[in-house]
């Protein structure tokens, strides 16, 4: 009896005793509807409705911004449709997808030359690509769906969303980028990162010149800390929110089996953005890709392919983020929300270039 | 020219605006097919007219023409459709569109517009020129901003060249001396709006203030008297 009481002392004074619920399995999942678990995610950050939040990344990353719109949050949209331009238009022509039209930025060390770019650190190279009469911009071969019509459009085209990255850089309070991809191609002689291999949407394949890297973790995490260095240097009021999109590959050129370079990339992108958001009090990380993914979801909110996340999974990432601001902060946006309750429920299709990678396989 | 004027509820300020105007100043015979809303869109191609398919629409037509049952193609010389949800283009100064972006906008302006559906009838029945005015601009009160007036010259040409040219119709500007701001329409034409007349308890009554959409008889007269020297 007295030895069992001992232990009991004990336990009650080591580190886990007092430690809240969410921090033990049993109470926190296990003795849970998969509905029912919450504070997934602390805050770091309280977002003013007022604050203007720039979204880029994966494709994952759009339902971040559809998200913040309807619950009447500031989109920062730095490249607007012209007026007049119907939704479908605008949907066409990758407009509103994204703060600016970037397309997906798939992988961090792309939002370091996208960043370097709008910062004046760097300048695009010359290259384009051209089908019959249409020319491609190599860095966003799938912006407009038949090219442009001339060289020198093609590249305004470029200048213009590179002002308004910049303008997104310098006027957002809130960057939020969502990581995708380890797999990535390069020109190997200038060094410069193309968002697609070339060759699948647009260009040609030239093994000679293009070089594929499947990145490991720490070339991933430099490239995002260049990008945010030079952000912040920018703009010292910017901090970041990063997620990991819990999409997986739709093809790998890693010589794996499509599910194993799977896992292999969601781990590095999971294990930088949790690092650097660890050692940086700028940076939170916001757990996306664990909602969808975790064993817990029993995979329920991906699509019969396994690949695409239902609009239902997209609805629970996107509470349990509202749902984190409000546990920390309180339900200062509550106005906000009774207005979305009325907003018409948008159908949500993702822009995703590199499902176009899907049709390569789609004979086998 | 005996003309058909078609149009939905913008038409009021035409109609009651070409009544203001002097008798030495209307120099075309003005017949006005108005119904309000959407309402428009129910009529039908029938040999060489085109006929409205429900009492409503059909008393709305005989109220405003003073008598008309059909819009029979053969008694007019030209065709104006009015209002009618058809939009002008303000091409943004400061942005760079693709060619591709700008030609998809100006399909989108049009395409599924009540205008745009009337003009496809009547051109199915007449090569008769047809000119349409587009919705007046909202209005707002003139700002100490830019006033020019040129990129929305600029959109109509760029309307009428993708859109209505090819059509052998012409989409009208309407008097630049409304337009503020470079995109609205002076406030002070959107004060005393009044609803079309079409033979029910709602004729020309007020529009409340806050309707910025719908302007005034002034505007109405204004708008005719700019049309008919672009027709002279």
């Amino acid at each position: 009896m007295a030895t069992k009481l001992k232990i009991q002392e004990k336990s009650s004074s080591n580190p886990y005793g007092d430690l809240p619920g969410k921090a033990f399995w049993r109470p926190a999942v296990a003795d849970r509807s998969m509905f029912d678990i919450d504070e997934l995610w602390t805050p770091k950050f309280r977002i003013a409705p007022k604050a203007p939040v720039a979204t880029f990344g994966s494709c994952f990353a759009q339902h971040i911004g559809n998200a913040l719109k309807n619950r009447h949050f500031n989109w920062l949209m730095a490249e607007t449709p012209p007026p007049g331009m119907s939704e479908e238009g605008a949907k066409l022509y990758n407009y509103n997808v994204f703060s600016a039209r970037t397309a997906n930025i798939y992988t961090t060390s792309l939002l370091r030359q996208w960043t370097s770019w709008a910062l004046g650190h760097g300048s695009p190279p010359d290259e384009y690509w051209r089908k019959g009469e249409r020319y491609y911009d190599p860095f966003r071969p799938a912006i407009e769906p038949n090219g442009f019509e001339s060289l020198a459009e093609m590249r305004q085209s470029r200048e213009e969303v590179i002002k308004a990255f910049r303008a997104c850089i310098e006027n957002a309070h809130f960057f939020v980028f969502t990581l995708g991809l380890t797999e990535s191609w390069f020109n190997r002689h200038e060094g410069y990162e193309y968002p697609m291999c070339p060759g699948t949407v647009a260009g040609e394949f030239d093994e000679n010149a293009h070089e594929f890297r499947n990145q490991g973790f720490e070339e991933v995490r430099s490239a995002l800390m260049d990008a945010i260095r030079m952000m912040r240097q920018a703009n010292p009021k910017l901090r970041f929110i990063l997620t990991v999109s819990p999409v997986p590959l739709t093809a790998t050129k890693s010589d794996k089996h499509v599910l194993v370079a799977t896992m292999y990339s969601k781990s590095v992108l999971r294990a930088v953005a949790g690092q650097v958001a660890m050692n940086h009090k700028l940076v939170d990380y916001f757990p996306s890709y664990e909602i969808i993914n975790s064993a817990v979801f029993k995979g329920s909110f991906f699509e019969p392919n396994m690949r695409g996340v239902n609009k239902r999974g997209v609805d629970l990432v996107m509470d349990h983020f509202f749902q984190g601001l409000v546990h920390k902060f309180g339900d200062y946006f509550t106005a906000s929300r009774r207005k979305a309750a009325v907003v018409r429920s948008k159908k949500l299709e993702e822009v995703c270039e590199e499902e176009l990678l899907g049709a390569f396989g789609a004979a086998r | 020219m005996r003309i058909a004027v078609i149009g939905n509820s913008h038409i009021g300020s035409l109609k009651r605006g070409a009544a203001m105007l002097p008798i030495d100043e209307i120099e075309h015979d003005l017949v006005f097919f108005g119904a309000r809303s959407h309402s428009l869109r129910e009529l039908v191609v029938e040999g060489r007219a085109l006929v409205p398919t429900s009492e409503i629409v059909a008393n709305a037509i005989a109220f405003t023409s003073g008598g008309e049952m059909k819009i029979d193609v053969d008694h007019y010389d030209a065709f104006l459709l009015y209002g009618m949800e058809a939009r002008p283009f303000l091409p943004p100064e400061d942005h760079f569109y693709s060619s591709a972006v700008i030609a998809r906008t100006l399909k989108d302006l049009f395409e599924g517009t009540l205008s745009h559906a009337t003009l496809l009838k009547l051109r199915a029945i007449t090569d008769k020129p047809i000119y349409l005015g587009h919705n007046p601009m909202k209005a707002a009160p003139r700002t100490s901003g830019s006033q020019s007036t040129k990129p929305y010259e600029r959109g109509l040409t760029m309307l009428n060249d993708a859109i209505y040219s090819p059509m052998g119709a012409a989409l009208l500007p309407q008097p630049l001396e409304t337009v503020v701001n470079g995109n609205a329409s002076n406030i002070i034409y959107s004060q005393g709006s009044k609803s079309l007349a079409i033979g029910d308890g709602h004729d020309d009554a007020l529009h409340p203030d806050m309707d910025l959409n719908h302007m005034n008889d002034e505007f109405g007269s204004m708008w005719l008297r700019d049309w008919f020297a672009k027709l002279a």
